[in-house]
């Protein structure tokens, strides 16, 4: 066989192997998106059916049901836990990363195993202790919690940033005349902008799943919209159209997120190249 | 403008490292001295003392009289190129210059004319919008070189500049930054391993070793007088030339030397009978070994070729005398014809080019 045969069928056929891997990816994300434009009668179909006249009654009912008050207290709490983690995110990584601190290593070991922790363990003593502090059914108390997940992880991912930076840029900053914190805000900072967005991602990801402590924790006001979907299998059944509507719905904020700092996010994967 | 001083200058990294060693030093004013030593000789430890990064562990660092142990680098005035460079990558060359006016607060119009004249003496007007991974090699450099003059600092501080450059350019920008601060005459103290670059651009040379000052000097000094065994070892190209043996004072004095027998002129017997130890290292320059005729005996080393380097205008020889091997450096203008491997040789020296060393401790003696 030719050689220029050989890297053309080399070619297809590893565009067939990356569109199968993408379809199967995708499969689920179609279903839903299918199954939110149906009638209750069209999703049961046996063969399913591909191509049928859509409607928006799912939509009209979810937005005017409870889902979309769960909705705003989800990117509520996550809004807030985000910013909240890559504050002091970090502030503490740029710490770990320039200053010596004695024992750093078991220090940052501890704030990782924070993250190791499997949440049912610590769910009963959480609700214990907002019960006894009254923060029951309240968006402090999930922004509380999820903020020591988030901090934790924000941390090890931006210390990794912030460790790549080259020290003589801060020193060049120091020698122009910036203090300290004005090196971290002027330099650094813009440095790791990458970092911040792929660990705002995750965060948020992490902030706007989280299912058992936010079902645990509250009952009614602060119900966040995985809680909610959950609440949508009722005795009566499971509306599979509203259901799909609703998760729809809740994708959008994430993919419109990951849409405006996916640059961000490509460099951050592939890891800053700085030097 | 300023003379910057080095007093007793201690650094310890932990409690092992003993990185910098009573290290004394003055640099005039608008002078530039060349720190210069293998790496890990403490150069680049003493330079961070200077500009803040490293906090002596003692001693005093002086700066027109004012001590500045304590000072903050920013509060220094004092301007540095690092060997990365250290641009900034989320700013354009217009904002890295004038990163430095605005620590100082300074009025937009201002730091605008700034920018500009410091563009158009640099010859960067066309590269004022481009970011640093967008720019040569070269051009960075000048960009760094720009953002640690427009704000004219006191004393300039640079750590292997050129290093990062091919040999070309590092040519072309050695002789730049020489003028450049002849023009300015801004004190200026440049670290580098490079003897060449120090040797071009140096008012004043300090070598190092070891964390110790082995030698201040002038860079003809340097060379012309090495204060001991490591200077004179460390400058030079191809290094001097050591013999180890005893000098044998019978009825006359001569060196003898592993499989080395070397007797001198009567002048230089006079000078050697005052060296008072019989265990000596002689040191003599590749490039002042010359071809010997045949009648001559003294100041005479006879050998055999052992690898000849041709190089553009000379030959480098080893010539394998006794058990040693002896380097040459020979103008081929004063050869008949290119050497061959095994042939006989023997090649002299004038009385002021032979060096003598203390083997033990490392002292020059004569």
């Amino acid at each position: 066989m030719r050689e220029e045969t050989k890297v053309v069928i080399r070619r297809v056929g590893f565009l067939v192997v990356a569109l199968g891997i993408t379809l199967a990816f995708m499969f689920p994300l179609v279903w839903v998106v299918l199954a939110s434009l149906k009638t209750r009668l069209e999703i049961f179909v046996l063969p399913p059916k591909w191509v049928f006249l859509p409607t928006l009654q799912n939509y009209r009912d979810i937005l005017h049901s409870d889902f979309m008050y769960q909705l705003k207290n989800s990117l509520l709490v996550a809004a807030i836990s985000t910013g909240v983690s890559l504050v002091f995110g970090s502030l503490t990584a740029y710490g770990f990363s320039r200053y010596p601190i004695r024992g750093s290593d078991n220090v940052l070991f501890w704030i990782l195993s924070l993250r190791m922790l499997p949440p049912i363990a610590v769910v009963i003593p959480f609700y214990l202790l907002f019960r006894s502090l009254g923060l029951l059914d309240t968006t402090l108390a999930l922004v509380l919690v999820y903020c020591i997940f988030n901090i934790s992880f924000s941390i090890w991912v931006l210390k990794g940033f912030f460790d790549e930076i080259p020290i003589e840029l801060e020193e060049a900053a120091k020698l122009d005349g910036y203090s300290p914190a004005q090196v971290f805000f002027r330099v650094s900072l813009p440095l790791v902008r990458p970092g911040l967005a792929t660990t705002a991602i995750f965060c948020l990801i992490q902030s706007l799943n989280e299912f058992l402590v936010a079902l645990t924790l509250t009952t009614r006001k602060a119900v966040t919209a995985p809680v909610g979907l959950a609440k949508l299998q009722t005795f009566l059944g499971t509306d599979w159209g509203r259901i799909s509507a609703a998760a729809v719905i809740f994708m959008i904020p994430v993919v419109v997120f990951t849409v405006f700092v996916r640059n961000e996010l490509i460099r951050g994967m592939s890891f800053g190249r700085m030097r | 403008m300023a003379t910057l001083v080095l007093e007793k200058l201690n650094l310890w990294y932990g409690q092992h490292t003993h990185a910098v060693r009573d290290v004394d030093l003055v640099v005039e004013d608008g002078e530039l001295c060349v720190f210069l030593g293998p790496s890990g000789c403490g150069k680049t430890s003493t330079l961070r003392m200077i500009a803040g990064f490293v906090r002596p562990t003692s001693g005093k660092i002086y700066l027109d009289g004012q001590v500045i142990n304590d000072l903050y680098p920013g509060d220094r005035n004092v301007a540095m190129i690092f060997q990365s460079y250290a641009l900034y990558p989320h700013m354009t060359v217009r904002e890295q210059l004038a990163f430095p006016l605005q620590a100082r607060r300074l009025s937009r119009q201002e730091i605008a004319k700034r920018v500009e004249e410091i563009a158009h003496f640099l010859h960067l007007e066309d590269f004022l919008d481009r970011y640093p991974q967008e720019l040569s090699a070269g051009q960075r450099q000048r960009v760094a070189i720009g953002r640690a003059l427009i704000r004219k600092p006191r004393l300039f501080l640079m750590d292997e500049p050129l290093s990062q450059l091919d040999a070309r350019l590092r040519v072309e920008m050695r002789a730049n930054l020489r003028k450049l601060q002849q023009e300015l005459r801004i004190t200026t103290v440049y670290v580098t391993h490079d003897q060449t670059e120090a040797q071009g651009l140096a008012d004043k040379i300090m070598v190092m070793h070891q964390g110790r000052v082995q030698q201040v000097g002038k860079p003809i000094e340097i060379y012309e007088n090495p204060a001991n065994l490591f200077v004179a070892g460390f400058i030079g190209m191809p290094a001097m030339n050591f013999l180890r043996g005893v000098l044998v004072r019978g009825e006359r004095l001569a060196f003898q030397g592993n499989g080395v027998r070397l007797c001198f002129s009567k002048e230089l017997e006079g000078k050697l009978t005052g060296v008072p130890q019989e265990e000596v290292i002689l040191g003599i320059r590749p490039e002042h070994l010359v071809l010997a005729p045949e009648e001559k005996e003294e100041n005479t080393l006879t050998g055999e070729v052992y690898v000849v380097e041709p190089q553009s205008n000379e030959y480098i020889i080893d010539l394998r005398v006794g058990g040693e091997i002896v380097k040459v450096r020979l103008e081929k203008r004063n050869l008949p014809g290119s050497p061959r491997g095994g042939e006989r040789m023997r090649v002299f020296f004038e009385d002021r080019y032979l060096y003598v060393f203390d083997p033990v401790t490392e002292k020059r003696l004569l």
